[in-house]
């Protein structure tokens, strides 16, 4: 069968588009997440609708170039479905259900076919809920869809996207008006707010400079609101069934005396479904009577709104943008918090175990649309990539080679936001020589590494990237740690406690240092990183 | 009378006039040809005169237990008038040197105050605190040994430009809650406890350098005096503390370790107005080298 090459969509096409979005919402994803007050002020709209995406980006990295349009529409549709999470994922899974329809079947790439696409995306996106709330992006999309349908037959393409951009930015505006709980916090709505940055960065590409307007509607909300508008539920819980001849509307229908925030979503084959429930548990065993389960996931709302709160209050005033801004790898939310304390503008998820590419940071550095920028990897298996990047970037980029997150604080107390790159890149270096880093984990087999023997399930010390110690004592292993750490005139000692089970007796045996160093400044933070206990720095 | 590059200034003939935010300590105070006009500070409904009412020590045991922090005013330009005129039957020159224009309200009051008064000639020294005592503690020795008017605004001039400033705080909440804390801000909201060198520039309060750790913070102070000066000519140093002679002692002893000729010919306290903007805990360096 001939191709038309204007039919459907190209597997470079999609990913240059989608990345975009992606990059676009990733750089704003925190200001959605503090937005965040409907339906429960959870403070993750923003996290849930990146890695909706996200889960996108991942399947078109991994398809093949020459993918057909129909096979391409149904791995991003696919992906959507997967990777969605919270309210707000699952109901823009459903928008990209739907969008993608009238590519599938192979109409070519004009101003109609977006037309249709947007009111097929709305039409989905109201089926999937069951009482479709105005004032959400449920109401952004829509009316976005009818400016589209209203624009004069002929348009130039520029000014249609200009058009549908704008009523939609207008229906983010008028969100407040529609939903109290929004006006009452003096928010726009997250989820609606997500949307058009997510559109506007597909329509315009990711380096393209945010709206200012964008950066108003995002204004901090009423601290006074929060206090009062936490979920009637505990659980926010979600989950895929995949089976035979699932039904949506009947599961849907089990589970509304359960909980609220309800959607189910999907095929005969595979059903999404979110609810925000006091019983998760029954939740999953109904559902594993109509199929298999697959990425369940159950988080405690009230630990999410109690983070989001002292989020907001942590906050510092918020700088003018400086001459310089730093991109930096980064995982755990207290690490975040840290990083972007200290003036961190962009941040890369990644870290041990999950190095982000080239070309993610090379995005990154262009979404700060500066002119001079500092990349930080934070690992040292990052820094050849980050150095990748600085390369293929047409800003002045200098890459500050911190080889773990630790270290990569310390350099930031050098940044200047006022100063140039060159400049800033040698103080931080600079920052880096004087610092000694240390890391605690769990050991993940048997071996022998640096002279250490080191068994399965230990406690294992690192200095400087050197094992110096493991052991079962955890009290034993930071000590050791310390005494190899301090052992140049070392006189401030700087403790970032992981996310894991183990942070709270790594956390324990930290105190213990300050009775055997009474001299040394001891800091203690919750940086939430994954798979370390402990990581630490001194200087 | 006319004022000309010419005239002889001395003890006979000229006063120096500040206002209390030099910071300058009893026996400067006492000094004959100085005047010092306080700033008040309210607690309150309570109102204080700077250094005449409420001294350090007391300040900051009561900021400590403050529910509100104080808030601080100006002198008058009335307030002003009233020393001037009492000067000028004494002494044909006055100069009025002051805290930075940029940071207070004091040098417009004392502007206002100087019209209609000949040979007053007031100063935006675009600093604060012992910065501006240092300043008029070599000005009383520039007259100690008779100047023309020429060299003394020279010398004035130079202070402005070369004078090495630097000052450590405990905490940036206050300057941030004063409204004080003008480049200094882009530290503030950091949740590590970076402490940033502190100096004056353009009469506003600007980051030096961010260091963590105390030690840290002094070494980097000895290190800018010795950036700043050169071995050979005396440096008439200045330390001064709020509320931390330790600290003071400790930079005192860093700055005598070095092979630069050291005169420490002030050493001061941090008054309650700049206290309410520096907070307990910190520790300055100004000097100017002969």
């Amino acid at each position: 069968m001939a191709r038309d090459d204007r039919a459907g969509l190209s597997v470079d096409q999609a990913r240059s588009v989608v990345l975009a979005g992606f990059y676009a919402l990733e750089g704003r994803k925190q200001e959605v997440n503090d937005l965040n007050v409907y339906p429960v002020p959870d403070g993750d709209t923003g996290t849930n609708l990146c890695l909706t995406v996200r889960s996108v980006v991942d399947e078109l990295r991994a398809a093949p170039d020459d993918l057909g349009s129909a096979r391409l529409c149904e791995l991003i549709s696919n992906g959507a479905l997967m990777g969605a999470r919270g309210n707000s994922g699952v109901i823009l899974s459903q928008m990209v259900r739907g969008a993608l329809e009238p590519f599938a079947a192979g109409e070519p790439s004009t101003t109609e076919t977006v037309v249709s696409a947007l009111r097929r995306a709305t039409d989905t996106a109201y089926r999937a809920v069951r009482k479709p709330v105005e004032g959400t992006m449920l109401t952004v999309i829509r009316e976005a869809t009818e400016a589209a349908e209203s624009v004069e037959m002929g348009m130039a393409p520029r000014e249609f996207i200009d058009a549908v951009l704008e009523a939609g930015w207008n229906s983010v505006r008028r969100t407040p008006t529609l939903l109290k709980v929004l006006a009452d916090a003096g928010v726009v709505d997250a989820g609606g707010y997500g949307l058009m940055v997510l559109l506007e960065g597909m329509a315009r590409g990711g380096g393209s400079a945010p709206r200012e307007e964008a950066a108003e509607l995002a204004r901090q909300p009423a601290m006074a609101v929060l206090e009062e508008s936490e979920s009637a539920y505990a659980y926010c819980t979600s989950f895929l069934v995949e089976g035979h001849a699932l039904d949506a509307a009947t599961f849907e229908q089990a589970l509304v005396p359960l909980g609220d925030s309800l959607l189910v979503v999907g095929t005969d084959s595979r059903l999404k479904v979110h609810i925000h429930t006091d019983e998760p548990g029954t939740v999953l065993s109904l559902a594993t009577m109509r199929g298999v389960l697959r990425e369940v996931e159950i988080d405690n709302m009230r630990d999410q709104t109690a983070a989001r709160e002292a989020r907001l209050r942590e906050r510092e005033t918020p700088s003018p943008a400086g001459r310089t801004q730093v991109v930096a790898v980064v995982v755990g939310e207290g690490m975040k918090r840290l990083f972007r304390s200290m003036g961190a503008a962009y941040l890369v998820d990644g870290g041990q175990s999950m190095n982000p590419s080239a070309e993610e940071l090379l995005r990154a550095v262009e979404a700060t649309d500066c002119a001079e920028v500092l990349l930080l990897p934070n690992n040292k298996n990052i820094i050849m990539a980050a150095e990748q990047a600085a390369k293929l970037s047409t800003a002045r980029v200098m890459v500050v080679p911190a080889r773990s997150m630790q270290a990569g604080l310390s350099a930031m107390v050098a940044y200047d936001p006022d100063a140039g790159v060159e400049q800033n890149g040698d103080d931080m270096t600079v920052a880096l020589e004087s610092v000694v880093t240390g890391e605690v984990t769990r050991a993940v087999r048997d071996s022998r590494v640096d002279e250490v023997q080191i068994k399965e399930g230990e406690f294992m010390g690192l200095v400087d990237d050197r094992v110096v110690v493991s052991d079962d004592d955890l009290t034993l292993v930071v000590a050791t740690v310390a005494l190899h750490m301090l052992d140049g005139g070392q006189e401030l000692m700087t403790v970032l406690v992981g996310g894991g089970a183990d942070a709270p007796s790594a956390a324990e045996a930290v105190e213990r240092l300050r009775g055997l160093y009474p001299d040394l400044e001891l800091e203690v933070h919750q940086g939430g990183q994954p798979l370390y206990p402990l990581l630490l720095s001194a200087e | 009378m006319k004022e000309d590059p010419s005239d002889v200034l001395d003890r006979s003939n000229t006063a120096i006039v500040v206002d209390s935010c030099a910071d300058l300590p009893d026996e400067v105070i006492a000094d004959p040809n100085l005047t010092m006009v306080p700033l008040k500070l309210h607690f309150g409904d309570d109102t204080f005169r700077d250094w005449v009412d409420i001294r350090p020590t007391e300040f900051y045991v009561r900021l400590r237990d403050a529910e509100r922090l104080p808030t601080t005013s100006q002198p008058s330009a009335g307030e002003f008038q009233t020393e001037y005129r009492r000067l000028r039957e004494r002494f044909d020159h006055i100069f009025s040197v002051h805290l930075s224009d940029r940071l207070s309200g004091t040098f417009s009051s004392a502007t206002l105050a100087k019209e209609g008064f000949a040979g007053i000639t007031v100063v935006d020294s675009e600093m604060a605190s012992l910065a501006v005592g240092l300043l008029a503690h070599r000005l009383l020795a520039l007259l100690d040994r008779g100047t023309t008017r020429g060299e003394f605004l020279a010398y004035i001039d130079r202070y402005r430009r070369e004078a090495g400033r630097l000052f450590l705080l405990d905490t940036l909440e206050y300057l941030q809650k004063g409204g004080r804390i003008g480049k200094a801000s882009s530290v503030a909201g950091s949740l590590l406890h970076i402490k940033p060198l502190l100096t004056f520039s353009d009469g506003i309060v600007d980051t030096y350098k961010k260091v963590r750790g105390e030690r840290k913070a002094m070494v980097a102070m000895q290190e800018y005096l010795l950036e700043h000066t050169q071995p050979g000519s005396p440096v008439r140093v200045c330390i001064g503390h709020g509320d931390s002679p330790d600290r003071a002692e400790e930079l005192a002893a860093l700055i005598q370790a070095t092979d630069r000729t050291i005169d420490i010919c002030l050493r001061g306290e941090v008054g309650a107005v700049i206290g309410t903007y520096a907070g307990q805990g910190a520790v300055a360096l100004f000097f100017i080298q002969e």
